[in-house]
């Protein structure tokens, strides 16, 4: 029985955490609450779709120190429904474009302001090399800069700065091993320009990146190589494709990508091996003991 | 002798002006090169400059015109400036004895202002811009000043390592009550001054003062080298909000009218109490700028107020506007519209009734009673001809007319039109007054026989004279008559008319206050202005007078005006397109009339008249686009008023001159709706009890639902789970709706704000000895909390609540904050930046700072929705950088917000700030800090004194808004004012969190 526990686990422990959570019984309210706005969420039209879930991947992003088991699960949920989306990097790099004409140049530009930092804000809690891609190409547009005081001003706020610099920014939370050890909150100039030697890169193919956290190398640019079958090209961490409405740039990590998972392999073979050995030994028990 | 092969060259010399609030005023100062005697004897070819007073001038020089480094910094006081560029020729050998001491460049340069004390004790008063801080020092000084001054205004001379200008104007002042604690660099400054003042008066004694500084030796230099000056002109030292070269170009023109405020190191220059900003009168009309409706005509002599913003009803039932009944002739304060055969009232049309003896009744004229006057034909003799001209009135919309006569037994007099009543020539709003006034002819009628009873009798006409007749009060009484003057047609009330005299060349006359005064042309309409200035109007067809002296003259400002209310509310037209003009400024119809549907927004639109409470009559094409037929409309104006000052009204946003994109400007008048409360307000409007006006909203109650006068009390609430969003007002008048919509409903959620205020006590080693320096612990939580609700709740539905990290019992954290070096601030060659020099150094434009970040690092709640640092000791200095050659601001600064996603504020937290005006309300000011920084983190960057945020509203009494930026202090009282755009900034902000959605 036992035996039987620990695979499941094991089989759960690469999917959502809030399907594990439908499950239990000791649900707290605040949890309930939420799934139940997510839910609505999750019926809206895309657009509002992918705000809402941003929203609240946003939201519980604020708690990168303390989150709890609540809270942790609904980011992994809207994280994990945002990466699933098809086109998302599209719809931020289309987003980033179309506030600048819609927003920009309004009511003192705090809404135009507000919408391109909370697009930043959602790009970096999306470890996908298609949000690399947008937020690389970011790293040129310096057309909105801050807003600087003049002798005089009683200046005592400090606005946002260019998108450039959120999105070294964004890179700098997101990537290993980051090309600009400093911290990015405070990035200089000239840290972005590292930032772009290194999109330059990426970008070319000739270097690969890794998300905080994860293993995996990426590469944006077209492969030298044969492109894999397709059920090579089938990355186990890529998020499946529902619909697609506008083809990605962004090539797909192929198997020769990636080193292979040598130490959890191991460990879940063991494990396998140990439960395997101990359900045969418990049945001949039980035979024996019959 | 100086490096003489390697002379310096002034490859070039740039002028820039450094503030971006350029002012209208010459930006280049006068500048020559000229050789003078340098402090070690030699000749120096030197760049002089004429500073102007008031400007602070700031030389950069630089080696490649990429870097450039501070040399000095001065304020100017009208004396020349002069810069060392490079040795012209070696000084004298040295004499017998030891050599001078090479003396080289001041440490300071000490801009003054000296005048002898009014003081009966006497002495000297010296005043001048803070070399520590900018701010306003004035010191008073017993020594006194060699008469010699008299003939001296300016004087430079250094002594020590100072260098002094010296500004004496020549009048006394007053002494300061006490003489304030110096900061260290004044401090010594003043030492100097005090030690040389004798010196001083020597030198002026001995007339060798000059008007200019005596330069150093240029330093030799291998390579070309460039100089350059900033201009700063927004220095306004003693925070009045006048800039100080402003106030000294007051100070120095005896014809200027407010030539006593010219002071720029005194706010109050005049002593009076009140601000120097809230006394300036441009346009000496008795009202001060900052509340005059135009700054710079005194015809314009009242105070801005409110914009009305209309409802618009159609006025359905009334006759065609093509026929001749259909004609609408004026329009009352009690929303009547006057047609000739018929009053549209209430919603419906009524046909005016008739009667056998009276034929072709036409009504010429309604006042605010409702009784009707109007021409018609009578039949005196009664032979079934009605044949007389004479003047009818009706008590009433409903009532029966009859003719304005008075009988007697020899027979009667009756009142007749003039020509000019007859063909509507005069102004119909004032030919009856509210009490039945009018004039007309009396005209004497005798029976031939006056014993004949039967019809038909037969009589005589006499001459008809002009005379004030008097409508009955009450129906079936006589009315009656008396003397006016022969040109008399229109009236205000008994003691105030007006007319065509025919005699003087079919001039206006004017009669008021018992005086006659005559304008040299005509005009049928006169209006009483809000300021009691008469001006007088031509139909839009002749641009109005206004009186000013006794004189009638073309109004300026008023141009194209057809019509004025008493509030000061003018119709006017442009090229077809009907405007009207408030606060000194014109709208669109449109505008005024939010929502106005698209059949009003064609080509031809007609204000044809405004009541003297500023109903509208307005006419339009109707939508059938043949351009023919026409539709009327009764405009009534509406705007709000807080019960309660600064608790979720907004009046001010539509009051924008400026009505561009990024101004701000609102469409309409809105109340905050809490949902789970409500909101009283005050609704000003037309409406009266003849015409009552009914309010709803699909969102929110309006409690009374009626209002039936034209200030009326109404309470606005939305349910407890109501979503935030903005809803319209329906007004209806009768069965009639409004077709647009003056008045919104913004319903907003309740939510609690969780702040978290972390003290923090700055710790720094000096000499390896530890200092702690605690923030100043004014406020306690529940105190700063009760404040941000005084502020924040009536006016955006939120609460907050409040945590002290540590608690107030608990001593505050202590850290090493204090600790950046040039290269984490990203300038390793500065010298500004370096661990303990005691400064938290904000960067704009960066996304945060070393210093900022480590504290906000050390302590930070993430439960909570803002965290807010109070710093002991942390004079917040803000690092420009330009050139690449950072510099920082003068001023420190008392808060600092960083906005979204951040949302933190620092509060300086030092003792030595809060204390920088004896007598000030320091815990006050430090809670209008809290508002205000918290304000930023809900509503964005940017003040809108200057221009930024999301709502600057140009034009507006921004001294009333809690975002107001400014330079003086703020009190905890006044000043607290949310509006709309800010409304509608933090509900984006609160939507960011999900539990606030």
């Amino acid at each position: 029985m036992k035996a039987e526990t620990i695979i499941l686990i094991l089989v759960l422990s690469g999917g959502a955490s809030i399907t594990q959570l439908e499950g239990e019984e000791l649900e707290s309210d605040w949890l309930r609450s939420k799934r139940s706005e997510i839910k609505k969420i999750e019926s809206l039209e895309r657009s509002e779709r992918i705000e809402g879930l941003s929203g609240f991947l946003r939201a519980m992003g604020r708690y990168e120190k303390t989150m709890n088991a609540d809270q942790k699960s609904i980011y992994d949920f809207t994280q994990k429904e945002l990466l699933e989306t098809p086109g998302i990097d599209v719809f931020f790099e289309e987003k980033l474009e179309t506030i600048k004409t819609t927003l920009r140049g309004q009511g003192g530009d705090v809404d135009y302001d507000r919408a391109r930092v909370r697009s930043f804000e959602t790009m970096r809690h999306l470890p996908h090399p298609g949000i690399v891609r947008v937020l690389g190409e970011t790293l040129e547009d310096d057309e909105d800069q801050p807003r600087m005081p003049v002798e005089g001003e009683n200046y005592d706020a400090v606005g946002n700065v260019a998108n450039s610099s959120m999105a070294a920014m964004a890179l700098g939370r997101m990537i290993e091993k980051p090309p600009v050890k400093r911290d990015p909150m405070l990035y200089f100039d000239h840290d972005i320009e590292v930032w772009k030697l290194w999109y330059a890169q990426v970008k070319a193919g000739t270097r690969g990146f890794q998300f905080k956290g994860d293993s995996k190398v990426h590469y944006l640019a077209k492969s030298q190589e044969p492109r894999p079958p397709a059920a090579e090209r089938e990355a186990p961490s890529s998020p499946p494709v529902r619909e697609r409405e506008r083809a990605p740039v962004v090539k797909p990590a192929t198997p020769t990508d990636r080193p292979f998972p040598w130490i959890p392999t191991v460990i879940a073979s063991s494990l396998l091996l140990l439960s395997a050995g101990w359900l045969a030994a418990s049945r001949r028990k039980m035979k024996s003991g019959n | 002798m100086k490096n003489c092969h390697t002379l310096p060259i002034i490859a070039g010399m740039l002028l820039l002006p450094f503030a971006a609030l350029a002012l209208a005023r010459d930006l280049l100062p006068e500048y020559r090169l000229e050789e003078i005697p340098a402090t070690d004897g030699s000749i120096q070819k030197c760049l002089i400059f004429e500073t102007i007073p008031g400007v602070d001038y700031r030389v950069e020089v630089s080696d490649d015109l990429a870097e450039w480094s501070t040399e000095s910094e001065t304020y100017g006081m009208g004396y020349e400036f002069a810069i060392p560029v490079r040795e012209a020729v070696p000084p004298p050998p040295p004499g017998p004895g030891d050599p001078p001491a090479p003396i080289g460049p001041p440490v300071a340069f000490a801009a003054l202002r000296m005048q002898r004390s009014s003081g009966a004790e006497g002495g000297t008063v010296v005043s001048w811009p803070s070399l520590d801080d900018g701010t306003a020092v004035s010191v008073f000084l017993e020594a006194e000043m060699h008469q010699d001054w008299q003939a001296i205004p300016l004087f430079a001379e250094r002594y020590d390592d100072h260098e002094f200008f010296i500004w004496h104007p020549g009048n006394t002042t007053a002494p300061p009550a006490e003489n304030p604690p110096l900061g260290a660099k004044d401090a010594v400054m003043f030492t100097v001054l005090q030690d040389h003042f004798d010196d001083m008066n020597l030198a002026v004694a001995n007339a060798a003062a000059l008007a200019r500084n005596t330069p150093a030796p240029a330093e030799s230099l291998d390579s070309k080298r460039f100089w350059r000056i900033r201009a700063d002109w927004s220095v306004d030292t003693d925070h009045d909000g006048t800039p100080d070269w402003s106030e000294f170009e007051t100070a120095a023109d005896p014809a200027h009218p407010d030539q006593e405020l010219g002071d720029p190191f005194k706010a109050d220059a005049d002593e009076d109490g009140v601000n120097d900003a809230e006394q300036r009168d441009t346009d000496k009309d008795g009202l001060v700028d900052q509340d005059d409706v135009d700054q710079d005509h005194s015809e314009i002599d009242w105070r801005r107020g409110p914009s009305p913003k209309y409802a618009l009803f159609e006025l359905a039932g009334a006759p065609s506007p093509m026929t001749p009944e259909g004609r609408a002739i004026h329009v009352t304060d009690t929303g009547a519209v006057l047609f000739q055969e018929g009053v549209w009232v209430g919603g419906s049309y009524h046909t005016l009734n008739s009667q056998g003896s009276i034929a072709l009744a036409k009504a010429k004229g309604m006042n605010s009673a409702g009784q009707i006057i109007g021409t018609a034909r009578a039949d005196f003799d009664e032979d079934g001809n009605p044949e007389c001209p004479v003047i009818v009135h009706w008590p009433g919309w409903n009532g029966s007319p009859s003719v304005v006569e008075v009988s007697t037994p020899a027979g009667k007099v009756y009142a007749q039109a003039g020509y000019d009543m007859l063909y509507g020539l005069l102004d119909a709003g004032t030919l009856l007054d509210a009490a039945g006034n009018f004039f007309a002819l009396s005209v004497p009628l005798t029976w031939d026989d006056p014993g004949e009873t039967q019809a038909p009798r037969q009589y005589q006409v006499g001459a008809g004279v002009n005379e004030r007749w008097t409508l009955p009060a009450t129906v079936g009484s006589a009315p009656s008559h008396a003397v006016a003057p022969p040109w008399a047609t229109n009236l205000r009330d008994t003691g105030t008319f007006w007319g065509r005299d025919y005699q003087n060349g079919g001039n206006t006359i004017l009669k008021t206050g018992g005086a006659e005064i005559a304008a040299e042309a005509y005009r049928p309409r006169m209006v009483e202005g809000p300021g009691k200035r008469y001006f007088a109007f031509g139909n839009g067809i002749l641009d109005p007078l206004s009186l000013m002296n006794s004189q009638w003259s073309e109004s300026e400002v008023l141009k194209g005006a057809r019509d004025m209310s008493d509030q000061g509310w003018a119709i006017m037209s442009s090229t077809n397109k009907p405007l009207i003009w408030s606060n000194g400024f014109s709208l669109p119809l449109a505008q005024a009339a939010p929502g106005l549907p698209g059949n009003w927004q064609v080509p031809i639109v007609d204000l044809g008249d405004i009541s003297s409470l500023g109903n509208i009559l307005a006419s339009c094409d109707d939508d059938s686009g043949t351009g023919t037929v026409r539709t009327h409309a009764l405009g009534v104006p509406f705007y709000l008023e807080d019960v309660v000052k600064e608790t979720g009204v907004d009046s001010v946003s539509v009051t924008v001159k400026n009505t561009g994109p990024g101004t701000g400007v609102a469409d309409k008048h809105w109340i905050m709706a809490p949902a789970g409360g409500e909101n009283t307000v005050r609704i000003r409007s037309t409406a009266c009890a003849t015409c009552p006006l009914h309010l709803s909203s699909a969102a929110a109650g309006i409690a009374p639902a009626t209002i039936s006068a034209d200030s009326s009390q109404i309470t606005v609430s939305a349910p407890a789970g109501a979503t935030s969003g903005d809803h319209d007002v329906t007004v209806k008048l009768g069965a009639v709706t409004s077709r647009t919509y003056p008045v919104g409903i913004k319903v907003m959620k309740k939510r609690d704000i969780r702040v978290t205020v972390h003290k923090i006590a700055s710790v720094t080693y000096e000499n390896g000895v530890k200092r702690t320096r605690q923030p100043s612990h004014l406020l306690t939580g529940a105190q700063i909390e009760e404040y941000l609700e005084k502020v924040y709740e009536p006016q955006l539905n939120t609460t907050f609540i409040v945590t002290m990290n540590p608690p107030e019992e608990h001593a505050a954290h202590e850290l090493e904050w204090d600790k950046g070096t040039p290269e984490d601030y990203g300038y390793p060659d500065s010298t500004l930046f370096g661990p303990g020099d005691g400064r938290l150094q904000i960067i704009p434009g960066k996304a945060l700072a070393f210093e900022p970040k480590l504290i906000r690092d050390a302590y930070w709640d993430e439960s909570s929705d803002i965290n807010v640092y109070l710093v002991g000791r942390a004079n917040m200095k803000l690092i420009m950088d330009l050139t690449g050659e950072p510099f920082h601001l003068k001023k420190n600064l008392y808060g600092i917000a960083y906005v979204e996603p951040l949302n933190i504020v620092f509060v300086d937290g030092s003792p030595d700030y809060l204390n920088f005006t004896p007598g000030f309300d320091h815990a006050g000011g430090l809670k209008h800090t809290y508002a205000h920084e918290i304000g930023h983190v809900f509503f964005g960057e940017g003040h809108p004194d200057q221009g930024g945020g999301p709502a600057p509203l140009p034009g507006t009494n921004h001294q009333d808004r809690l975002m107001m930026g400014g330079t003086g202090v703020r009190y905890p009282d006044y000043g607290l004012l949310i509006v709309k755009p800010e409304w509608d900034k933090a509900e984006g902000w609160m939507q960011e969190f999900p539990d606030k959605r």
